[in-house]
């Protein structure tokens, strides 16, 4: 199957998600 | 040892190794560049090991086990990946037995539900990153290829043994071409590329119709594994002594099977003309007899 836009948008949309979920829990030092 | 230098558009650079099929050669660059980029997802993941040890103590636990459940979707999907461009290049093939995209995408929702999992607060978040993972997944990367193609009037059981005679035929071939590889010999191993090349279009020939098996098969078993023994003996007569006469006969061997491979194959797709033929004159006798066809149709 050829790659289409939708799936690259949806790559970095999943890859994003995940990065916030992980961040999101993670306790920031504020500074 | 060294070896000289060749890229893609230097000369004789096509016979050796790269695939014949440019079509096949095609659909392996996408899912190449798609699986590289599984490299992302992997990183991304890895910031669930920082939210494990950062976060509050009752993290821990749920945001390693995130990470787990997203190393693992990530494997699956390379796999699944590799398991599409196999489907893809080929013109008769069956689904994929295992949907690995599919458990992956169910993987990642997963992961994405304990990573976002905060104890004693609402699971409502957590139940929406999941859901999230599992659409997004499954937008990034497609269904899994879930139907046979090509298969129509091919008996399974014929299948499954042209496939296994084939898969074996395929190791051997391998096995010449990590030894050409070693040999940092271009000539030879553009020669020893030429013929690989030779027996695995017969591979395709009898995957794609099974039927071929019977007659293929003195030669993708006994023809092709003679060949790689042959080749071993000779890499290594070849590395102790560079002796002229044994890489004269060795490459007349190569030519012979190679051609031979070559005009069997050309026969095999003849035979199936030759059915074609067949089936299209019994047709027309048949119409020609309950009044369909009149007149003079013989062309």
């Amino acid at each position: 199957m050829a790659e289409s836009g939708l799936n690259r948008i949806a790559f970095f949309l999943l890859v994003a998600l995940i990065a916030y979920a992980a961040l999101s829990g993670a306790e920031v030092p504020a500074g | 040892m060294a070896e000289r230098y060749s890229g893609r558009y230097s000369p004789g650079a096509s016979a050796s190794g790269a695939t014949a099929d440019p079509a096949a050669a095609a659909i392996r660059r996408v899912a190449d560049r798609r699986i590289r980029r599984l490299t992302l997802f992997h990183l991304a993941s890895l910031l669930f090991i920082l939210s494990a040890f950062t976060g509050p103590r009752a993290g821990l636990v749920p945001d390693l086990a995130a990470f787990g459940l997203l190393g693992a979707a990530g494997w699956l999907t390379r796999h699944g990946l590799l398991a599409e461009a196999a489907y893809n290049e080929r013109k008769v093939a069956r689904r994929p037995a295992v949907p690995r995209k599919l458990f992956a995408a169910i993987l990642t929702g997963a992961g994405l539900f304990l990573g976002g999992f905060i104890p004693g607060e609402s699971l409502l978040v957590p139940l929406g990153f999941g859901i999230a993972g599992l659409v997004l997944h499954v937008l990034a990367f497609g269904p899994d290829p879930m139907r046979d193609k090509g298969m129509e009037g091919v008996d399974v059981y014929q299948q499954d043994r042209a496939a296994r005679v084939v898969a074996e035929a395929e190791k051997q071939l391998d096995d010449m071409e990590a030894i050409a590889a070693r040999l940092t010999d271009r000539d030879l191993a553009a020669r020893i590329g030429a013929f690989v090349a030779a027996a695995r279009r017969m591979c395709r020939t009898v995957e794609e119709d099974p039927r071929d098996l019977a007659a293929a098969r003195r030669w993708l078993v006994v023809y092709v594994s003679g060949a790689r023994d042959a080749t071993v003996k000779f890499a290594d007569l070849w590395a102790k002594s560079r002796d002229p006469r044994a890489r004269a006969d060795f490459e007349s061997l190569l030519d012979d099977l190679q051609s031979n491979f070559a005009a069997r194959t050309t026969a095999l797709l003849e035979d199936n003309r030759t059915d074609l033929d067949v089936e299209i004159s019994v047709l027309r006798d048949r119409l020609k007899r309950d009044g369909v066809l009149t007149g003079p149709t013989d062309t």
